[in-house]
């Protein structure tokens, strides 16, 4: 007997592999003592490595990984994707090394789970198969579970970790079940055999496997981008978590996860839209609110964010109702200054917490405009772009997604999000106010001292990418344009 | 032969066991068992239809959720083992220090 | 029905079982005494209750175990067709073992093999 053995295409997962194979050596070169303080160095560089194969294949077109099934493809989507996760990568290490090191969490593991976790960000951006999908969150998630308890000793770090994993893996068993289902369905895991399934002719029980596959999918997908009801993990986890994991977590894997909801729900799932068009609609609305106005009464930073960043997957999952190649857009084009302005504020934080105790509450911002004026101008600039003040890149993130979602024909709920969007100038203004207009406490939080130079670059960069990309946003628009193009 | 809706309502009613277990049960451990239940439950699915359909892909994708289940079984009981170390104990419950 | 005969088996069994040891709890005589009434161990004297903590190192030996362990179920499927697969299937399991035995070498060096 011969087997017929399948053409693989290893070139159209060359960014996978080659993150992969990075992770790997940072991990061996950190076992060697002597060149700890190297690691961070030598993983921006192989990070910088991936991002070049990348940006290379851009415009390649669509590439599937084989010829009998399509388990990934190579495409312009994915690739952005893949981008966007890299450079927050880039940041979260320039803005670990200086905390890290400050609270001896500088080991090669460290920076290895974090190139681990992007090459499984980057699995899901290009799967095309639940099952690429499920084993690129698996890789993304356990990454997640050690890296947010990477501070042993510390009891915060500890439950975070612990609450985090015992809810990942408990939406984890909520995704396989509904892919069981979808696999019941149509016979496949492809993400286009399942569409072919729903265009089809359906019996009552396909049906009934379909809509429980996709509910039980949202249900796990939900958990991941902390879509109310699933968000009460967010803010423990991110409070519990080392202060540029939680940036990481709070931009990459929920990036991740919309990458993967927008090809979900635009490419495979439009035959139900009668069902989950009214569901996420609600559940956006609720998530809005939820996360807009817990916030408001929130003293400490991280949890503050936290429930900032519910919000803002709750304006981010409003476009998918629109169902048009603008609203996906709109959501990479967010997505990607999301990722800076987070970055940016828990960057913020970490680079203040290198030095002495950890900052974490509005009194240790208390007179920073005097103290730092750099790092507080920084952080106003995050602020006002989160509240989406022109001329921040959030403003037009905020422009382009409700546009998109009035030409869709959803005003009621454009102008739902921009009324809570209202509610949350609020919370990001009282930042601003304490650090320019409350007086410093007797003994600031943090000693006095240079500032990590790479925690510095890393959110001067940010901020400066806030700005242009908000006086130029034609740009990064055509990039995000382009990347929804590739989608069928 | 037994029809496979047998072993659909098998799966099921093993998914749900091991959901509710993660529910009601506060002892880390007992959690970590339910989501493996919850796993294996799907892993009965998967291998069912395989079956009904003639596929091997099925039974593919069971070999690698159990690799993925045991990587997750070890960081999982990794974190109980540290939480015990730290505060000396499993019940999830008691775990509360994080609130505003 | 064809199921009748295994369970007419497992009847019979049940039955078979029940009489014995409800007979020789009658019939027979008992002599007790402290090393009969012992939980048995093996025939070893026992030393201690076995409901206590042992030491957490075994907990990492086990997890240990686990992972290498659950790698195994890829060489049998591997095994099977490797007379078809030839060079190709040598290869893509060459990639496999490498990465195990990176992981290997890695927690060899972290000292995670290292009772003390």
């Amino acid at each position: 007997m011969n087997t017929a053995l399948p053409v693989i295409n290893l070139y159209a997962v060359m960014p996978q592999i080659v993150l992969v194979s990075a992770a790997t050596v940072v991990l061996i070169v950190g076992l060697f003592e002597r060149f700890r303080k190297g690691i961070p160095y030598l993983s921006l560089l192989l990070l910088a490595v991936s991002g070049v194969v990348a940006v290379n294949q851009l415009g390649l077109g669509p590439v599937p990984f084989s010829d009998v099934s399509s388990m990934m493809v190579m495409d312009d989507f994915g690739l952005v994707a893949t981008l966007v996760f890299i450079a927050g990568a880039v940041l979260t290490v320039l803005i670990s090394i200086s905390y890290a090191e400050a609270r001896s969490i500088d080991r090669g593991e460290y920076y290895a789970l974090l190139i681990y976790a992007v090459s499984g960000m980057s699995m899901m951006a290009a799967s095309t198969d639940l099952f690429t999908f499920f084993l690129g969150l698996e890789v993304l998630s356990i990454s997640l579970y050690v890296l947010i308890g990477f501070e042993q000793r510390d009891a915060g770090s500890n439950e975070g970790a612990l609450k985090y994993f015992l809810l990942g893996a408990f939406a984890s068993g909520f995704i396989l079940y509904g892919m069981a289902l979808l696999y019941g369905a149509s016979g496949s895991t492809e993400y286009e055999a399942i569409a072919r399934t729903l265009g089809g002719e359906r019996s009552d029980a396909v049906n009934l496997l379909l809509l429980g596959g996709l509910g039980l999918l949202l249900v796990g997908i939900g958990f991941k981008i902390s879509m109310v009801p699933f968000h009460a993990w967010t803010p423990d986890v991110y409070q519990g978590a080392p202060t540029p994991v939680a940036a990481f977590l709070s931009t990459g894997s929920k990036a991740a996860a919309f990458v993967v909801l927008i090809r979900l729900l635009g490419s495979v799932f439009p035959g139900l839209q009668m069902e989950w068009i009214p569901l996420i609609s609600v559940l956006a609305v609720l998530t809005i609110a939820v996360g807009n106005v817990v916030a408001l009464v929130q003293t400490n930073l991280k949890r503050l964010l936290a429930y900032s960043s519910i919000a803002h997957a709750g304006y981010m999952l409003l476009p998918l109702m629109a169902d048009s190649q603008d609203g996906s857009a709109s959501i990479v084009f967010y997505l990607i200054v999301y990722t800076a302005m987070n970055l940016g504020a828990f960057g913020v934080l970490a680079v203040l917490s290198a030095r002495g105790a950890p900052c974490a509450t509005l009194e240790d911002l208390a007179g920073l405009g005097s103290r730092r004026p750099l790092l507080a101008a920084v952080m106003a600039v995050v602020m006002f772009s989160l509240a989406g003040i022109p001329p921040t890149a959030g403003f037009m993130a905020k422009f382009y997604l409700f546009s998109a979602l009035v030409h869709g024909g959803y005003v009621e709920l454009a102008v739902i999000g921009l009324l809570f969007s209202g509610v949350s100038l609020y919370y990001y203004l009282r930042v601003v106010v304490w650090m320019y207009m409350r007086p410093a406490a007797e003994t600031p939080a943090e000693a006095a001292g240079r500032l990590s130079y790479t925690g510095m670059t890393a959110l001067c960069l940010s901020a400066l990418a806030i700005l242009a990309v908000g006086v130029f946003p034609s740009e990064l628009l055509q990039l995000a344009e382009r990347a929804v193009m590739t989608l069928p | 032969m037994i029809p496979v809706t047998y072993y659909l309502v098998l799966s099921a009613v093993l998914f749900l066991v091991g959901a509710t277990g993660v529910l009601i049960r506060r002892n880390a451990i007992i959690v970590l068992m339910g989501i493996e239940l919850m796993l294996n439950g799907a892993n009965l699915s998967f291998v069912a239809f395989a079956r009904q359909f003639g596929m091997v892909d099925g039974h593919i994708y069971v070999f690698l959720v159990i690799t993925v289940a045991a990587a997750e079984v070890a960081i999982g009981l990794a974190l109980v083992i540290l939480l015990f170390r730290n505060r000396g104990t499993v019940n999830i419950d008691e775990v509360r220090s994080l609130r505003w | 029905m064809s199921y009748l005969p295994l369970i007419l088996l497992v009847i019979l069994v049940l039955i078979v079982a029940a009489v014995i040891v409800t007979l020789s709890s009658y019939i027979g005589r008992k002599k007790t005494s402290a090393s009969k009434l012992a939980s048995y161990e093996c025939g070893v004297p026992i030393k201690d209750s076995a409901r206590k903590n042992f030491s957490v190192k075994f907990y990492l030996i086990a997890i240990l175990f686990i992972l290498f362990d659950v790698e195994i179920i890829y060489l049998y499927p591997w095994a099977v067709v490797y007379g078809d697969l030839q060079l190709y299937g040598a290869a893509a399991m060459g990639v496999f073992f490498l990465l195990l035995v990176i992981g290997f070498l890695y927690e060899w060096k972290r000292g995670a093999l290292e009772w003390d």
